[in-house]
């Protein structure tokens, strides 16, 4: 009786545990340039720094960002950027053919990192993102919030037009990254995976109460006989009597709707064959 | 009773009759045909007479014997003052223990039974039968350690228990609705064609021996777990195999006992019949009836190992078939086991599903 109240205190603890770990579900920040999660620029500052990334990126035709979120959302530090770039949805362009480059910072965990996609990768190579990262630690490290953002934005400018830039869409030779990965942040997967632990722990209580009634059952082997199939003695069925008729035959049409259009070929037509679509910096760092 | 389905139903399909005002006729609401009262009563004239057969059922023949002065002189008959049980065993059969309820207090009784027409010998001794019913114990994880490891195997006894052998001939008429469902594409349209077919079948089975237990004291279920016993080894009886055994005096007679066969053969005739409809995408039984054509009962002793045993106030018995070694029995399970077992496989189940959720979801760690 001690272990059985042992296990279900063990069992009502793992779904404690499980509450504890329960956290709000964040929800992606709105469509801007410049996404100031942590509060740190005034609204005139975000506004400038908005309006200055805006301009560039419609004129390059490629997004240039600058994110400073609270936390890692759960990210590791190699795909923080990375995640934050898919999960916020940016670039300039839909889907594939999205292209743009980000300066993420985490402002709790004071950590930043680079990272380009789609055409943008042409220009924002990882040594160029490395410079990118190392011009915006120069400003990170003496809390100039401001001056990194804009330093890496106007630096981005001038990458674009120093490299001849012009936005395509590229064809990619491997799926991009795993899109349902790449389209939550691990905390939309975390609070995924938490909204359907109750009816796993109720699907998992099913099953024991299955078993443990099989369990029960093995114990009784006794039943009343319903028929006396075993006593029809040898050649004991006698069929007299057998007759099948035709009645009537019924016909039903169901009209099948075709869709429209469909196939398409494929094909054709980028500048050039990225294998991802993802540009990576070295590694991002901490100030 | 045999079961009599006889209602009006389209002859053709099987399908619903209604009174047509427009045709002035009874008219199927599944395939619209149109029939008179007229036609419809001749449709059904043979099956109401069938029905009607039923009630003229033949009395079950029963086969019983009466014992001999010789013979009875050397028996002893004894009742339990607990259970009502009623027991004879040979003059040199010490009977102490009722082998139904354990009570210890058997009395002397009045010697009243019938001889059995035939009697089964038992083919397995104490010691195997105690062996069988150690292997029961194995293998069932919520069997209470105490229960198993009381020691009540010495009391299991070799018990005679008093059987009706049925031997009948049920008649069974069936009528069917079957279709056969033909799906074809044409152009953008799907096409399906159903065949619809009244069949009907007339067939006898015969069956012999289907057992019941005379002895009200006998849980049916246990008899009926522990079957088959194997006719071939019935020996006229002979007193000579009540020697170390006990048996139990029937005191429910073939006619009592016989509801639950026929109930039995009638399952079976109507499977046995069916199985004859093959060939369709789907088959529906409209009517049944059937008839016993003819039936018998012959009064048996059969061979079982009783043990009962009493545990935490409630009564188990165990029932080993004395020929094949069969078991049956109802073990008692041990509630908090149950429980633990429950919260050990919840909490297992519940962490793979976690796991497989969590890789499925594409992980967030």
């Amino acid at each position: 009786m001690r272990k059985t109240r042992f296990l279900s205190t063990v069992l009502v603890a793992l779904f404690f545990l499980i509450g504890l770990v329960l956290v709000p579900i964040r929800t992606s920040a709105a469509s801007a340039n410049v996404i100031d999660e942590a509060g740190i620029f005034s609204t005139q500052q975000l506004l400038d720094l908005d309006d200055l990334a805006y301009e560039i990126s419609t004129r390059q035709q490629c997004g240039v960002y600058v994110v400073i979120t609270d936390d890692m959302h759960g990210y590791s530090e190699r795909s923080f950027a990375e995640g934050i770039f898919m999960n916020y949805d940016l670039g300039f362009g839909e889907g594939e053919g999205a292209s743009g480059v980000i300066l993420a910072i985490s402002y709790g965990d004071r950590y930043y990192d680079c990272y380009a996609y789609g055409a943008a990768g042409d220009t924002f190579t990882t040594s160029t993102l490395d410079d990118l990262n190392d011009l915006a630690y120069q400003h990170l490290v003496n809390g100039d919030w401001y001056g990194a953002a804009e330093s890496v934005i106007k630096r981005g400018d001038e990458l674009l037009t120093s490299t001849g830039y012009q936005y395509y869409v590229p064809v990619y030779t491997d799926p991009p990254i795993n899109q349902h990965i790449t389209s939550t942040s691990p905390e939309e997967r975390r609070n995924a995976f938490l909204s359907r632990l109750p009816f796993a722990s109720l699907g998992s209580a099913a099953v024991g109460g299955i078993v443990v009634a099989i369990m029960r059952g093995k114990n009784k082997n006794i039943g009343v006989a319903t028929n006396a199939d075993r006593y029809i003695i040898k050649n004991g069925v006698r069929l007299i009597d057998s007759k099948d008729v035709f009645v009537n035959r019924t016909r039903t049409v169901t009209h099948i709707a075709r869709s429209e259009g469909g196939g398409g070929g494929g094909g054709g037509g980028g500048h050039s064959y990225h294998s991802s679509g993802g540009v990576h910096s070295s590694g991002g760092g901490h100030f | 009773m045999a079961d009599q389905v006889s209602n009006y139903k389209c002859p053709n399909c099987g399908g619903p009759l209604r009174f047509d005002p427009a045709s002035q006729k009874l008219k199927c609401e599944y395939c619209d045909s149109l029939f008179t009262q007229k036609e419809v009563e001749e449709f059904y004239r043979p099956s109401e007479e069938a029905a009607a057969a039923e009630g003229t059922d033949q009395k079950w023949e029963t086969e019983t014997g009466e014992w001999t002065a010789e013979e009875a002189a050397h028996m002893r008959a004894y009742s339990c003052p607990s259970c009502g049980a009623s027991l004879i065993a040979d003059e040199n059969t010490a009977v102490t223990v009722c082998p139904y309820c354990s009570n210890p207090t058997v009395v002397a009784g009045q010697f009243v039974t019938k001889k059995p027409q035939f009697v089964l010998p038992f083919q397995l001794d104490k010691d195997k039968a105690v062996e069988i019913l150690n292997d029961f114990y194995k293998r069932k994880p919520l069997l209470p350690k105490a229960f198993s490891s009381r020691n009540h195997i010495e009391e299991i006894k070799g018990v005679y228990v008093p059987f009706w052998l049925y031997n009948g001939v049920m008649e069974c008429r069936m009528d069917f609705h079957a279709e056969n469902v033909r799906q074809f594409s044409h152009g953008d349209d799907i096409v399906t064609e159903t065949d619809h077919f009244k069949l009907v079948r007339t067939g006898t089975v015969t069956f012999s021996g289907v057992p019941a237990d005379a002895s009200s004291k006998m849980p049916d279920e246990y008899m009926d777990a522990i079957e088959p016993f194997d006719y071939s080894k019935l020996k006229d009886f002979d007193t000579m195999y009540m020697a170390g055994y006990m048996a139990d005096s029937y005191d429910v007679d073939a006619e009592q006992d016989r509801a639950r066969s026929e109930s039995r053969m009638k399952a079976s005739a109507v499977r046995a019949i069916s199985s004859s409809v093959t060939g369709y995408t789907s088959v529906a039984p409209v009517s049944t009836q059937i008839t016993r054509l003819d039936g018998a009962a012959a009064y048996a002793f059969l061979p079982v190992w009783l043990l009962s045993t009493k545990w935490n106030g409630n009564t188990y018995l165990f029932a080993v078939n004395g020929q094949s070694g069969k078991i049956a029995g109802d073990l008692p399970s041990d509630t908090a086991l149950a429980i633990r077992f429950f919260i050990l496989i919840t909490l297992g189940v519940f962490v793979v599903t976690a796991i497989i959720l969590y890789f499925i979801g594409g992980g967030f760690l």
